[in-house]
């Protein structure tokens, strides 16, 4: 297979990244903020962050992917097919993010915000200084694992003509009659990214280590 | 037995009047009245489930008393005090935080944020609550760690420090907001014997200072010698409540024969 | 947007064949999957050390990479190495293959998570390896394997959806079909992905049902 060739997969994958990385961060806020919903005591708000979960997490991705692919034009928002893909994988990830965060939360040991209901702290700084803080080191290995995860659908929004490291594959495949070798390659260079990125996920959870050994 | 107190009601530290707590269908306290004095030390003591726990728990308004009420040097917390008829009026938040901010806890578990240094944990209110900059934040945080032998580790993570050394960071992160009384809740309960001793002289240091201090605790001989009043509960009632010696002595309360049997090594074979 | 139930009626048969493709595609596939990565994780437990080594390749290289990916190998790149399969086979062996890797380290997991001293006092007693399998692993993992192992089943029920990318006839490939058609696209999609979500939280649900009525068969841990 030529050097060509597998410059040219690498470049695509460039995307896959970039999309991965985007869609992580985007589900990130946005699962915090369902997540917070689940939690909050009001019924209608944990109800929609729970239906909101349910939806995302029982539907194929895929289903997902072509329905907001073609739903977006017709709410008159018509971008790019990354972008369209970005929302569909952000939002798919975020519901399973927002899964991991609730129980990161919910393992915050109480005496904890006891201690700092105790000092003085108001609900809102006991939130965001004791409570968020704790949960996303206790979330952490989950958050890499579905980094993953993103990493690895993301082959899907080729689907909807995003030219990322599965389509460009394809589209070699088809002109050169190669789809041994192409896919091979491909699933090679998937192959060693994810395996970076559980290098960089171990990585992060040391540093993260608050004084254990 | 309960022999008044030289303090006149009304002028206490905490003041506990009516105060029942129920869970669910089983009541923990059943109507307790309790004067906590200033500058003393009054050691809770009882057997498992007696409700000591609860009854310091609801003074620190961690629990929700079902009925009565708690004043604070003279002020409500938590709930106005009943007219006796209709439901309980709610303070508001603000108030109750108010009220509350007279009183420092130290809990069992110690509690320490495990993200943050020690500095970090007796340094966090003063920042966030009292608008401190972090460096005189830090300054009299490094102060009260010193006060607890500590200012060494004040850099080290809770999870470097021996259950000991956390429970004095601990105390160091409640004393850093000057409060008026100190609640200790089974504050050596956890820790290894050979650590009880250096959390228990900085109490002993600090009750010498004179800070009103209510302690539940299993540790009899320190209840003994430097607790100037013991309220003995059972069954979420308070049977005793007088000085040391007038607890201790003989004849003593039967009940509390019983309960003392099963702590005669924890330090109450002085009182044989 | 308009619902013509007459419509929907006519095309029932067709809709309903490819639910019956879906259904019989995840139950062949999730059944495939099952058994192969339980002689995966046997292989890696029992087996000689090469063989160890060649099934932990397998396994983390197809967790490591995408289904589709694996899918387009076997149904475009097969041929080339001589297996030449239609789309319905290689979507059943697409999803046995990588289900597999995924149920192989359930199962590792759930071998690990039976107390050793259950397995040595069998070996003591006289019990040959077979034997300690059938009788005291198996017994004993299934409760503990049996949340991951359900978790599993309907990630597969999802990833069907994958094999219309290679023409598969299940229900995704019918409903597009028949969303572009009618112009209906939308539609179709959203009721498509309801129907799977309902299936999941039914699936789901008499996953937990069946957890709860096997756990009085929880043996005690040390």
């Amino acid at each position: 297979m030529s050097w060509k060739l597998f410059l040219l997969l690498v470049q695509a994958c460039g995307y896959t990244v970039l999309i991965s990385a985007v869609s992580i961060s985007v589900g990130l806020v946005i699962g915090t903020g369902v997540s917070a919903a689940m939690l909050s005591a009001h019924r209608g708000l944990s109800l929609a962050g729970r239906t909101f979960v349910s939806f995302f997490r029982g539907a194929p991705l895929l289903v997902q992917l072509l329905l907001i692919y073609n739903l977006l034009p017709t709410l008159g928002l018509n971008v790019p097919s990354m972008v369209a893909a970005v929302i569909g994988l952000s939002l798919c990830t975020a519901a399973y993010q927002a899964e991991n965060l609730r129980g990161g939360f919910a393992s915050v040991p109480r005496g904890l915000l006891e201690a700092a209901e105790m000092v003085g702290l108001s609900p809102f700084q006991q939130f965001w200084r004791i409570r968020a803080p704790i949960a996303l080191r206790m979330t952490l290995p989950a958050l890499v694992n579905e980094a993953i995860m993103i990493l690895k659908v993301s082959s899907l929004v080729s689907v909807v003509g995003v030219v990322e490291l599965t389509r460009m594959a394809q589209d070699l495949a088809a002109s050169t009659f190669k789809p041994l070798q192409l896919f091979a390659a491909a699933g090679l260079i998937y192959f060693v990214v994810n395996w970076l990125v559980a290098m960089g996920g171990t990585a992060l959870e040391k540093s993260f280590r608050w004084g254990k050994p | 037995m309960n022999t008044p107190n030289s303090t006149a009601l009304g002028t206490s530290a905490i003041s506990v009047r009516g105060v029942s707590k129920r869970f669910g269908d089983t009541e923990v306290l059943h109507d307790i009245d309790l004067e906590i004095p200033h500058g003393q030390v009054t050691c809770l003591i009882g057997p498992s489930g007696s409700g000591k726990s609860t009854l310091l728990r609801c003074m620190a308004f961690l629990e929700e008393a079902t009925t009565g009420t708690i004043l604070v040097n003279g002020e409500p917390l938590g709930f106005a005090p009943g007219t006796g008829a209709g439901p309980r009026v709610r303070l508001p938040e603000a108030r109750i935080r108010e009220v509350r901010s007279q009183i420092g806890m130290c809990f069992q578990q110690f509690n320490l944020w495990p993200h943050m240094t020690a500095l970090g944990n007796v340094s966090e209110a003063l920042k966030t609550v009292r608008g401190m900059k972090k460096a005189d934040a830090e300054q009299r945080a490094l102060a009260q760690l010193q006060k607890v032998g500590l200012e060494a580790r004040a850099g080290h993570y809770p999870s470097q420090l021996s259950g000991g050394q956390q429970q004095r960071v601990a105390i160091a992160r409640a004393l850093a907001l000057d409060p008026k009384i100190m609640l200790f809740d089974e504050p050596t309960s956890s820790l290894d014997p050979e650590l009880t001793g250096e959390v228990l002289n900085v109490m002993r240091a600090l009750a010498a200072d004179g800070m009103t201090m209510v302690v539940v605790s299993h540790e009899i001989g320190f209840a003994a010698s430097v607790g100037q009043r013991i309220a003995f509960l059972d069954h979420g009632r308070i049977l005793l409540n007088a000085t040391p010696q007038e607890v201790f002595g003989k004849p003593r309360h039967p009940r509390l024969d019983q309960f003392l049997d099963t702590y005669l090594d924890r330090g109450a074979a002085m009182l044989v | 947007m308009s619902l013509d139930f007459n419509l929907i009626w006519s095309l029932l048969p067709e809709i309903l064949r490819s639910a019956g493709v879906t259904l019989l595609v995840w139950c062949c596939g999730v059944v495939g999957a099952v058994v192969l990565g339980f002689l995966v994780a046997l292989g890696r437990r029992y087996g000689p050390r090469a063989l160890g080594y060649a099934l932990q390749a397998y396994v983390e290289l197809i967790r490591g990479t995408p289904f589709l990916i694996q899918l387009f190998l076997l149904y475009y790149g097969g041929p080339f190495i001589g297996l030449s399969l239609d789309p319905v086979p290689a979507g059943l062996l697409g999803l046995a293959v990588y289900g597999a890797a995924y149920f192989s380290e359930i199962f590792r997991a759930g071998f690990e998570a039976v107390p050793p001293g259950h397995v040595e006092a069998a070996e003591c007693l006289g019990l040959n390896r077979s034997q300690t399998v059938r009788r005291i692993l198996i017994p004993e993992m299934t409760m503990l394997v049996l949340p991951p192992a359900v978790n599993m089943a309907i990630i597969l029920l999802k990833e069907t959806a994958v094999l219309s990318i290679i023409t598969v006839p299940e229900l995704t490939f019918q409903i597009s079909a028949i969303g572009s058609q009618r112009y209906a696209f939308i539609e179709a999609m959203f009721l498509l992905a309801c129907f799977y979500w309902g299936l999941v939280s039914l699936c789901g649900r008499l996953g937990s049902v069946a957890e709860s009525r096997l756990s009085k068969f929880r043996f005690a841990h040390s």
